[in-house]
């Protein structure tokens, strides 16, 4: 009897299973259409539509849920997907920064040693002392930016932060052509940088508006790592690689181990190889200076200010034969930035961080980093009033 | 033109719309062109390769028809032309830079850029097409097709072209020339294709790929023996999925257009025996190689040995049609290498049976059905290793397995990825159908298909897709 009943019941559930599904399959469809090969009823589309406004409303929730700060924490580190972790660290500083203070009123851009070399907290509070106006400013310097990669990205954050000023501080080292390959082809092919230069695509659009796809290529980009990179870890990696910088972009020295010269005068002083290596086969590269000439031609659009990066004084001791080099390339700097009519503020010559400043041959401690950012903002100071510059803090 | 691509999408979309409004007198005509088309789109040359062997086939077929005490010249030649045309082209690049070089020497002419083309896609599995009908036409299983048009759109329908499906001359020429209809049951099966064909390959086979890392085929000893072990198993996985995914859009695309195409992969990971996944990988090859070199070689044996457990009758037709899989995929030492591990296994598994009779896989118990997946999904990564390296690679790759001394894997999405696979697999196998997902109440399906529609979105992100692995043979 028992056993019946519960027949009963399950075939009651299956007509009523087949009628919901009847009417489901009603649901949003289309039809009749007969038309030669084609024969159908109804034109099955309310399946598709809901998946679609589904999937839609999964994605949006992602999104909603990525812009609390509670969730987002707990996430990879938001990515443009260049690969450069210490891009995606500036890049979420610089939004910080333009949000809480409103504007980004001048942008310094380099590669490792304008990211070492510039403090903008001094370098502001001597040009406030020089025209008594403040400006927010922004030390965009990354490791092994070279000109070619450091274009494009300069164009696509002007375009978007509308800076009133952009500081571009070159070397000879970084004209070289054998200096950051890996980087430049990252961010020439890079949808985000293309989408900023006019270049429309998903991807480009997607890093820019969604924070929940920024923190999905963070993810990506961790996940290829290897697996002793976890993503607890993230924070004390950042650390040992120096990637760690203060709210307006310069290395935050604490971190950075502290030296002076004394210690690189040991046995050998030409151990800090690495430069010395690049600089012995140094061959100054066509495409640096055309990336040059790109940036200076962003003048026609907001002030340009273009900086020698100084080396360590002694640097010319240990290579006499590179000094005709390095003056052929500060001679076409030169050259280029008359021809855009650039301000170019030489640095060199005039010697002004002592042995005690220096990290290494080609950055400055915390100590010179002071001396070196001062003398930087009463420049820029001194240009305003001189009319050489328009004043970042004035300009509409 | 890839057929995961945005553009393969609009141009499918484009020529559904245009079908389906022209009369269906027409149809042919335009499926043809489209086909045309899209070759053109692919490789200029191949369509004048592919004129050029429908012509040629078009116009043979008539003759060869088998006659009693003649010799079938006009059969050989037409294998011979087809198996040249393919040789020719297939080897194209090595032979060409040797002869330019040697011209240029002698006459100081160089080769025209003209010719110096890669392998046209999909022109071995046209091979084996035709080969089909010239001898479906000779032992007068099929007559020789009198329309031109229906001939041409058999060679070429585009989208089996580049991979297969190998499809039967008569069951193909009989859907060409018949009425066909596309009914919702067309639509929702052809849907359902096209979306499984897609996360196979860009979500599972690409995600598969990327885990692997780059030199690890190329420099084995560079890796653990674990990590290698592991990376051939995903290996296995990204070639089916690869494969499997692709075969899935064909025949998806050609299901919209109202065309049943065979199918290609049914769970081969499934398999029990080896005689098994025989029967569930790349199907269409190997039924192909069934009816035309295994059949007729054993056939041939035992007029001459009428013992049929004679060693000779066992092993060597299927040595040899694991010989001929091998030379059509490609002329090397490795792949013959492949093609008698995969003969051997087989032969193993014949006399196995002929020793110890044992139930049909189906009725033994769940243990050693497992057992008999684990070991066919073993022996098949074995196999994969000449497959996908040379002979000296392979050596390289097996000397390096007896590295254990510490351990290495890939990163847990592979292990996600082989497990989303098998789970595709177990519901198509357990319901016996590949479209099984269209039986689901109506919530699921639209969970899954949101699921499918977001996975495809976010894996092709920032990573172009991979070319199909067998789109190179």
């Amino acid at each position: 009897m028992q056993v019946n009943l519960k027949k009963d019941v399950r075939k009651r559930k299956t007509v009523e299973n087949k009628a919901r599904n009847k009417q489901n399959n009603q649901f949003m469809s289309l039809g009749p259409i007969k038309f030669g090969t084609l024969q159908i009823r109804r034109l099955p589309v309310g399946t598709l539509l809901l998946a679609l406004l589904l999937g839609a409303g999964i994605l949006l929730a992602c999104e909603v849920a990525s812009r609390f700060d509670a969730v987002s924490a707990e996430l990879p580190p938001p990515s443009v997907g260049c690969g450069h972790q210490q891009l995606d660290t500036k890049l979420e500083q610089l939004e910080l920064l333009a949000k809480t203070k409103g504007r980004v009123d001048c942008l310094i851009f380099g590669n490792s040693m304008v990211f070492r070399d510039i403090d903008p907290a001094v370098m502001v509070s001597a040009y406030r002392q020089q025209t008594g106006n403040s400006i927010v400013c922004y030390n965009f310097g990354l490791m092994g930016l070279s000109e070619p990669a450091a274009a494009p990205l300069a164009r696509a954050l002007v375009n978007k932060y509308r800076p009133r000023l952009l500081i571009f501080g070159s070397s000879p080292g970084s004209m070289d052509e054998d200096v950051g390959k890996f980087l430049t082809k990252r961010i020439l092919a890079n949808p985000w940088i293309l989408y900023h230069q006019g270049e429309f695509s998903l991807d480009g659009w997607l890093i820019e508006h969604s924070r929940a796809y920024r923190h999905y290529i963070g993810h990506r980009y961790l996940s290829r790592q290897r697996s002793e990179v976890r993503l607890k870890k993230i924070a004390g990696q950042r650390k040992r690689i120096g990637l760690v910088s203060t709210e307006f972009g310069y290395a935050d020295t604490d971190i950075i181990r502290m030296e002076s010269m004394a210690d690189l005068e040991g046995d050998d002083p030409l151990r800090d190889g690495l430069l010395l290596r690049k600089l012995k086969k140094y061959r100054i590269d066509a495409a640096h200076l055309d990336a040059l000439e790109q940036i200076l031609a962003l003048d026609r659009r907001i002030p340009v200010l273009m900086l020698e990066m100084p080396y360590h004084p002694r640097l010319m001791e240990y290579l006499p034969d590179a000094q005709p080099i390095y003056d052929d390339v500060i001679g076409k700097i030169d050259t280029l930035a008359r021809r855009h009519q650039v301000l170019f503020l030489r640095s060199q010559p005039l010697r002004l961080v002592s042995d005690e400043g220096w990290f290494d041959l080609n950055h400055m401690n915390g100590t010179g980093a002071r001396i070196f950012s001062r003398w930087l903002g009463e420049q820029l100071g001194q240009a305003v009033r001189d009319g050489k510059l328009k004043d970042p803090a004035l300009q509409e | 033109m890839e057929i995961t691509s945005l553009g393969f999408g609009a141009f499918v979309i484009g020529c559904l719309v245009l079908y389906y409004l022209l009369p269906v007198r027409g149809q042919n005509y335009f499926l043809l062109l489209a086909s045309y088309v899209f070759f053109t789109a692919c490789a200029w040359q191949l369509s004048l390769i592919l004129a050029g062997l429908t012509l040629f086939n078009f116009l043979l077929a008539p003759h060869v028809r088998k006659r009693a005490g003649k010799v079938p010249l006009y059969l050989w030649a037409g294998l011979l032309g087809n198996i040249g045309v393919v040789w020719l082209f297939k080897y194209f690049d090595f032979f060409v830079p040797r002869l330019s070089h040697l011209l240029q020497h002698w006459t100081g002419l160089a080769i025209p850029e003209l010719f110096a083309i890669a392998f046209p896609v999909g022109l071995s599995y046209r091979l084996l097409e035709n080969i089909a009908y010239l001898l479906d036409v000779y032992r007068d299983q099929l007559k020789a097709e009198r329309n031109l048009v229906h001939f041409a759109l058999y060679c070429a329908f585009f989208p089996k072209l580049i991979a297969g499906p190998i499809e039967r001359p008569k069951h193909l020429l009989e859907r060409i020339a018949g009425p066909r209809t596309v009914t919702e049951a067309d639509l929702s099966a052809g849907f359902t294709l096209i979306m499984l064909g897609l996360v196979r390959k860009l979500v599972i086979a690409d995600t598969l790929a990327a885990a692997i890392p780059h030199r690890l085929f190329g420099q084995p000893g560079l890796f653990p023996a674990s990590q290698l072990v592991i990376c051939l198993v995903v290996y296995v996985f990204v070639i089916y999925n690869d494969f499997a995914g692709y075969t899935d859009i064909v025949r998806g695309v050609a299901r919209l257009f109202g065309f049943e195409l065979t199918i290609n992969f049914n769970s081969p990971f499934f398999s029990r025996t080896f005689s098994e996944i025989w029967l569930r990988w790349h199907v269409s090859l190997s039924y192909w190689l069934r009816d035309y070199v295994f059949m007729p070689l054993s056939r041939a044996l035992l007029r001459r040995i009428h013992n049929p457990r004679n060693l000779v009758n066992l092993a060597l037709p299927l040595l040899v049609t694991m010989w001929v899989s091998a030379l059509w995929h490609q002329v090397s030492l490795a792949m013959l290498v492949w093609g008698s591990l995969i003969g051997l296994y087989m032969v193993s598994g014949r006399v196995y049976g002929l020793w110890k009779r044992s139930d049909p896989p189906d009725q033994r118990p769940l243990w050693r059905q497992l057992w008999g997946m684990l070991l066919v999904l073993t022996l098949a990564g074995l196999a994969t290793i000449p497959f996908r390296m040379d002979l000296g690679q392979s050596l390289a790759f097996v000397k390096a397995l007896a590295n254990w001394k510490s351990f290495a894997s890939p990163g847990i999405s592979a292990f996600v990825m082989i497990g989303l696979s098998l789970a595709i697999d177990f519901c198509q196998y357990r319901g016996r159908d590949e479209v099984v997902f269209l039986k689901w109440p109506r919530f699921w399906r639209v969970v899954l298909l949101a699921a499918a529609f977001l996975a495809v979105f976010v894996a092709t992100r920032f990573r172009p897709a991979a070319p199909f692995i067998y789109q190179g043979f």
